[in-house]
This record gives structure tokens, C-alpha cells and sequence, in this order.
């Protein structure tokens, strides 16, 4: 961990419960969630498509109230989205400003942070670094590929040196390799900057590979299927990690976990 | 590169072949007497009270009078919508509850007013300039609401997930996505506030080229009559390419990304 | 059933607070510009039910008919031709631009020195101006069908006519409908100012005579009947735009 990165927080869910309005009345989505999430670990979150994990993480966030139930951070209960929050959208697309070039777009929290001109030159600098981007800083989001954009967005999640990292299905539209140098840069800005980490995802592989702990989401509505520990050393290599009897064993019990 | 610049020149040429073939239509039909000299003046005499236009004092402060009763209109049209406009596109409510009013005022033809405003304002600046407000004031508050309520909701938890200030809100998220949808609706809205100027001068007889155009008629003066018809046709040229020319410099990302052509 | 009850009250309490704040600020007004609400509605019983109805109604609704009439028929069909010939379109897009830009009202006089005053020439000055959205919506929407489905079209030899029929509109007309819409606006715009410059009928001329003749009454129902003429105009072309491209839409499926 660098002497400027935040301190880890934990984060818990209680009794967490979502549900919409619909033609029929109220569906309900998530279902009395309990978890929790340590601080400085990584966390996977993994259900099948619409099982309801964008409005999980849009409570974990505080972007959305939940109809019931409660998300603390460090035991404060949290209505809006707190200070330290670094977030990667399922769409991350639409999240970055078309009309501003790769460099403000990472820089602007920084700016309503009130971060200073010349620091926030450094941080932009170097989290474009860290996700290798550096050299199209001048660029326009949609001038740049998908895995590019994604990048993108991570940097400007890493430029705030957030307490904690929520990612919604971060790798789901890129092509397989880079989606393994993508997995791997999550556990590279983990292990220097020492952050809470929440990866939702629907792929079992992806929730074993990056996390320390996998929440499984199953039924209708959502609730915890089970939370379950990984105990993989770290730090993990693709080939190897996934080679790993352990891995194997871990995805059985997520498959049945998910099928229960 | 060169085979954009090659298409450009081609293009360039074929448009100016169609502005000389129209124009030779005009003097072979004048040649022809295909069309009655006295009302349909030929392309040498028009063209030199076009020019003989511009030492006329009536006519350059007719030139401004309808120039600024537009401009002002178009201004206060754009104040009221941008406040109505941004309080409707932010609330769901105040827009269901409104949309209707929109609705039924919307259709109702700006002109059919020039009587009451005439009654309102006689023939002062304010007769033409209220009736282009009450007109270009709907093409600019619905692009205005579809603006805002088209900012994109991603882009939206983006801001507020990261903490922006309200300014940066604002000024990095909010005004980039209505610009694209204001600037068409600006485009519109010059266009018909044009006409309306124009119209208002016309049947209510204040200063402007409207009002100098139909005492040419009066007065049998087909020339002067054709030069400032054509002349209000330049105008609205020039008012379309300075919108253009705008929507390109403010919303350049909007061209790039979607190759609009506005 | 509830919901939608909520819903209707959600969009008119609006608008009747506000008729109805119409009729309470105005029931003592002395101002002679802004008669009571209930005046000017009595008004236009007398007037329009159905007193003068064949006198300005009549004319102002058959003007409108014949020049939208006009305007969409030339506008969609010089539409198509040009924007089948792409150099036929460079060579006429200035003279296009130029007419297109002269506000359509400001051509009355010199209209009424070619065509004289008759019915005629307010139904050529109304499609002229209402023309050009039309015009333009079907040139982008022709150019913008599928270069490779019209290649392939023409590979395998089908007809013209087909192409156009088959391809081109189907393809085309949504855009299409868009342009006749603005156009059907300008064409309101251009019955209302047509009938104001030296007209003896109609409903811009009845509006006009009641200011000249300070009848503010005549003069507030005649505005009420103009924006009733535009609104009835608008729905009547919703209901007909929905229909058509639903025949479209489906024959598309079929
Ligand atoms: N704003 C909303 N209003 C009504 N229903 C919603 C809303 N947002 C989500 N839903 C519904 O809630 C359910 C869960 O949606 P959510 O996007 O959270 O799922 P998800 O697990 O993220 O799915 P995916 O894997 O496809 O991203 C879906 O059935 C969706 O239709
Ligand atoms: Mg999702």
C-alpha cells in the first residue's frame, strides 16, 4: 500500500430488500440480503441475468434507496453515495462524458474533490498509467475500443484513491484475452492500493479468479444462496490459479450453490 | 483526403452549374417574353435595384428593424424555454402535468394573433417581437424538455456516485447533452421566427422588409419588390449557416460521433 | 381502472385549474382587451354554431386540404426523384436552399401580381410553403435507404416502380410522415397569413375584419376557432399517420 491511498472500509448489507413498481402491483427483486464485506478484501458477487445485481450495487453505492433494509460503511448507515466511493458501470460507455477527452474525464471528480491543479496532474497521470492509457489521454471515449473505454473508467475510479471499488459485470462485453488482462489489473490496483473491492458478475470462473469471498445470489426474488471462502494464494496467475484442484473444487460448489 | 477534396470540388461545381442554369432561365425566359416585362422585371434590372437597395435609407432600417425584432424575440424565446424547459425536463411530475398545455398551444398558428397583438401593441417593436416570442417559444421549449429528459441516466449515476458539485453537474453533464437537441430546436426556431417577422410586417404594417415589400407592390415597383425578396431569401440563408456554423463550434462531439448533418 | 384514473387526473388538473382561472380572474373584467371568459364562449356559439361556418370555416378547411394536399404530393415525388438522382440533387440543392430560406409570406405580393387574389393562388402560396420539410425529410430518408439493398434490388432486375414501392417508401415513409407533419404546421401558418392579405373570406380574414372593426369579442372566438382548426388538424393527422404506418409496418412483416 502507497502512504496516499484511503484506508479500507467494511461495508454490510442488513436485511437488504428492493422492489419495483410494475403493472401488476410491486415486484419484488432482492429479498432480505445479509452480508458483509470486509475491509480490504475482495468481494465477488455472482447471479444469473436478472437476478437483480445492478440494484444491489446501486444500493451498496447509495445511488438508490432500498425498500427495506439497510447498507452500512464502517457502521454508518449510508443514504447517498459517500466520499472515497470509486465505480465502474455495467455500461460503462454511457458513463463516460462524450464531450470531454479521456483526461478530463478522469480528472473530473478530482476537480469537485477540490483537489488542487497540481496533484490532480499527478493523479490523473498515474492512474492512466496503471491502466496502461497513458498515451491516449488526448482521445475521445468513443475513439477508443471497449476494453479502452473500460480502462477508462477504472482509471477514473482509481484516480479518486477510493476506500472502496464497486464493479458492475466490469468485463462482461470484451473479447476473452482482454478480459484476462483486465481480471488481472483488478488484482494488480488491489494488491498496490490495498482497497475494498465488489466485483458483480454472472460468470463463476470470473467470481472464483478475482475474489477472496464469492456471495451467490439465487431464486425469485434474490436472495444469499451462500457465501463462500476462497482461499487461493495470492498473488493469482491465470493458467496456474485455474489450474489449481482447488478452483475446480470451489467452482462445484458455486454451480451447485447457484442450481440449488 | 484528396478523394473527400475531389467529392467537395465536384460537388461545389455541379451546385454552381444549377445556380447559373436557374439564372439562365430567368433571361432566356425574359428573352422569350414568355413572362410579362412589366411584372416580372428582367435579371439586369432586378439585380441592379438590388444593389441600388443598399443606399436606400428606408430600406437599411426596415434591414434592421426586422433583424433585431428578431433577434430579441428569439432571445426571450430562448430565456423563457430554458427556464420553463429545465424545470419541465427535470420533474417527471410538472412535465405530466403539463405536456397537455404544450399540447393545445402548441399547434395554434403563431400568425393567428397578429390581430390581437396588434390591438396590444399597434405597430410598435413589440407587435412583431410578441408574436415571434408566442411562436419560436414551442419548437425551443420541446427541444429543451427532450434534452434534459434525454440526459443519459448512467451518465447521471456517473455524476452523482463521484460527488460532482452541482456546477460541475451542471456545466460538464447537464448543458453538453441539451446542447445538441437546443441548437436544433434554435435552427427551427430562427427559421420561424423569420417568417413570422416577416409576416407580421406584412399584414400589420410595421417597419421591416415584410412591410417593404408589400409597399412596393402597392406602388408598382417590381424591381426593388424582387431585390428585397431575394435579399430575405439570403437572410434566411445566412440565419441557417450561422446556426450550423454554431451547432459545429459548440457541439463538435455531437458531429464527430453521429456524423449529424443537422 | 384506478391507475389510469390517477394518471388522467395527473395530466388535466393542470390545465383545468388553469381554465378555470381564466374564467375566475376574467368574469369582472373591464379591460377591454381581455373580455370575460364567458362573453368570449357565447361568442363563439353565435359565431361558429353554425352562423359563419360556410363563410370562413369552409374556405379556410378546403384552402388547407388542397395546398397539404398539394405540398405533400410534389414534395414527396420530386423528393424521390431527386434523391434516386444523387447529381440531379447536387445541381438543384442551391436553388432549393435559396427558396427554401425566403420566408414563404413575404412572397404574397409578388404572388398576387402573377396569380391575382383568387383561391388559387392561396392554394399554390399555402403548398409553397409548406413544401419543404416534406421535400427535404423524403430527399435524406431516400438517400439514406440501403445503398447494398438498392444494388441488390437492381441486380436481380426488379422494376422500378417495385423498388420504389417495395424499398424505397416502405423504408422511407416513417422520415417521410416527420417532414409532412412540420409541413402540415407551415401549411396552418401560410391558410392563416394567405387569408390576411387581401382576402374577403376565411378565417384569418375574420379575425383581421373583428381588430379593424375593434369587435374584440369576434376577434378572442376567432382566435379560439384558429387554435381549434390547428389542434383538430394535428390529431387528424396522428390518427391518419398511425394508420398508415401500421399498413406499412405490417406489410413489411407479411
Ligand atoms: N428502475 C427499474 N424499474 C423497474 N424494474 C426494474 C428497474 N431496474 C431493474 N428492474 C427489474 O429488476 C430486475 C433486476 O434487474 P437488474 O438490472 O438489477 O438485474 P441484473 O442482475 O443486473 O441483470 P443483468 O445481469 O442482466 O445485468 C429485472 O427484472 C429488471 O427488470
Ligand atoms: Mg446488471
Amino acid at each position: 500500500m502507497t502512504s496516499t491511498d484511503a484506508t479500507p472500509v467494511e461495508l454490510t448489507a442488513t436485511d437488504l430488500t428492493v422492489t419495483y413498481p410494475s403493472k401488476s402491483g410491486q415486484v419484488n427483486v432482492l429479498d432480505k440480503l445479509t452480508f458483509e464485506v470486509p475491509a480490504g478484501e475482495i468481494v465477488s458477487i455472482v447471479g444469473p441475468s436478472g437476478a437483480g445485481k445492478t440494484s444491489l450495487l446501486r444500493c451498496l453505492s447509495g445511488l438508490m434507496l432500498p425498500s427495506a433494509g439497510r447498507v452500512e460503511i464502517d457502521h454508518l448507515e449510508i443514504k447517498e453515495p459517500p466520499a472515497g466511493l470509486g465505480i465502474v458501470f455495467q455500461d460503462y460507455g454511457r458513463s463516460l462524458f462524450p464531450w470531454m477527452d479521456v483526461r478530463s474525464n478522469v480528472e473530473l471528480p478530482l476537480r469537485s474533490m477540490g483537489i488542487s491543479r497540481n496533484e490532480r496532474m499527478g493523479l490523473v497521470s498515474s492512474s492512466l498509467a496503471e491502466v496502461g492509457l497513458e498515451s491516449f489521454e488526448a482521445l475521445y471515449p468513443w475513439q477508443l475500443s471497449g476494453g479502452m473505454q473500460q480502462r477508462v473508467a477504472i482509471a477514473r475510479a482509481l484516480a479518486c484513491r477510493p476506500k472502496v471499488l464497486m464493479m458492475d459485470e466490469p468485463f462482461a462485453s470484451v473479447d476473452a484475452q482482454t478480459r484476462f488482462d483486465l481480471e488481472d489489473l483488478v488484482l494488480k490496483v488491489h494488491s498496490t492500493h490495498g482497497m475494498t473491492v465488489i466485483v458483480v458478475t454472472h460468470d463463476i470462473d470470473e467470481s472464483i479468479y478475482l475474489a477472496q469471498r464469492v456471495v451467490v445470489l439465487g431464486g425469485k426474488p434474490s436472495t444469499v444462496r451462500e457465501v463462500i471462502r476462497v482461499g487461493l494464494d495470492f498473488p493469482r496467475e491465470q493458467i496456474s490459479t485455474r489450474g489449481n484442484p482447488e478452483f475446480g473444487n470451489l467452482r462445484a460448489q458455486l454451480f451447485s450453490a447457484l442450481r440449488r | 483526403m484528396t478523394s473527400t477534396y475531389i467529392k467537395k470540388r465536384i460537388r461545389a461545381t455541379t451546385s454552381f452549374a444549377g445556380i447559373v442554369i436557374a439564372l439562365l432561365v430567368w433571361v432566356i425566359a425574359e428573352d422569350a417574353r414568355l413572362l410579362p416585362r412589366s411584372e416580372f422585371p428582367s435579371l439586369s434590372s432586378t439585380a441592379s435595384a438590388f444593389l441600388a437597395q443598399f443606399q436606400s435609407a428606408s430600406f437599411v432600417s426596415a434591414l434592421a428593424a426586422t433583424l433585431s425584432t428578431w433577434a430579441v424575440g428569439l432571445a426571450v424565446a430562448l430565456a423563457i424555454s430554458l427556464l420553463i424547459g429545465s424545470f419541465l425536463g427535470s420533474s417527471a411530475r410538472a412535465f405530466r402535468s403539463s405536456w397537455l398545455i404544450v399540447e393545445f398551444l402548441k399547434p395554434i398558428p403563431p400568425v393567428a394573433l397578429i390581430p390581437l397583438a396588434l390591438l396590444l401593441y399597434g405597430t410598435s417593436f413589440w407587435m412583431p417581437t410578441g408574436l415571434i416570442i408566442f411562436g419560436t417559444v414551442w419548437p425551443l421549449l420541446v427541444h429543451v424538455i427532450a434534452g434534459i429528459r434525454g440526459v443519459d441516466p448512467v451518465a447521471l449515476d456517473s455524476s452523482r456516485a463521484y460527488r460532482l458539485t452541482r456546477r460541475h453537474t451542471l456545466r460538464y453533464l447537464i448543458l453538453p447533452s441539451v446542447l445538441p437537441s437546443l441548437m436544433t430546436g434554435l435552427r427551427i426556431a430562427g427559421s420561424l421566427g423569420l417568417a413570422i417577422a416577416v409576416t407580421a410586417e406584412l399584414i400589420g404594417g410595421s417597419t421591416g422588409l415584410g412591410n417593404f415589400v408589400a409597399l412596393d407592390e402597392s406602388a408598382s415597383k417590381y424591381a426593388p419588390m424582387y431585390a428585397v425578396i431575394i435579399f430575405t431569401g439570403l437572410i434566411g440563408i445566412a440565419i441557417n449557416s450561422l446556426f450550423k456554423f454554431l451547432s459545429r463550434k459548440i457541439v463538435p462531439w455531437h458531429h464527430e460521433r453521429f456524423g449529424a448533418s443537422l | 381502472m384506478i391507475r389510469i384514473s390517477a394518471r388522467i387526473a395527473n395530466s388535466l388538473w393542470l390545465p383545468a385549474l388553469l381554465m378555470l382561472l381564466w374564467l375566475v380572474v376574467s368574469a369582472h373584467s373591464s379591460s377591454i382587451y381581455f373580455p370575460p371568459l364567458t362573453n368570449i364562449l357565447s361568442q363563439f356559439r353565435k359565431d361558429w354554431i353554425f352562423a359563419n361556418i360556410g363563410k370562413d370555416v369552409v374556405p379556410s378547411v378546403r384552402n388547407l386540404l388542397l395546398g397539404f394536399i398539394l405540398a405533400s404530393i410534389s414534395g414527396v415525388v420530386l423528393g424521390l426523384v431527386i434523391g434516386l438522382l444523387p447529381t440531379l440533387g447536387k445541381a438543384v440543392s442551391p436553388v432549393i436552399h435559396f427558396l427554401r430560406a425566403i420566408p414563404p409570406p413575404i412572397l404574397l405580393p409578388l404572388a398576387a401580381v402573377l396569380l391575382g387574389l383568387g383561391t388559387s393562388m392561396k392554394v399554390v402560396m399555402i403548398a409553397f410553403g409548406g413544401v419543404w420539410p416534406t421535400l427535404i425529410s423524403t430527399i435524406d430518408a431516400t438517400l439514406s435507404v440501403d445503398p447494398v439493398v438498392l444494388d441488390t434490388a437492381r441486380a436481380y432486375h426488379i422494376p422500378l416502380w417495385t423498388r420504389l414501392r417495395r424499398i424505397v417508401l416502405p423504408q422511407a415513409s416513417p422520415r417521410i410522415a416527420a417532414g409532412l407533419r412540420t409541413s402540415l404546421q407551415l401549411c396552418i401558418f401560410m391558410v392563416v397569413v394567405s387569408e390576411m392579405f387581401a382576402s374577403k373570406g376565411g378565417l384569418g380574414f375574420f379575425v383581421l375584419d373583428a381588430e379593424q372593426t375593434f369587435a374584440i369579442k369576434q376577434l378572442w372566438s376567432g382566435i379560439l376557432m384558429l387554435g381549434l382548426l390547428g389542434i383538430v388538424a394535428n390529431s387528424a393527422f396522428s390518427f391518419f399517420e398511425s394508420r398508415i404506418l401500421r399498413w406499412y409496418f405490417m406489410s413489411q412483416n407479411k
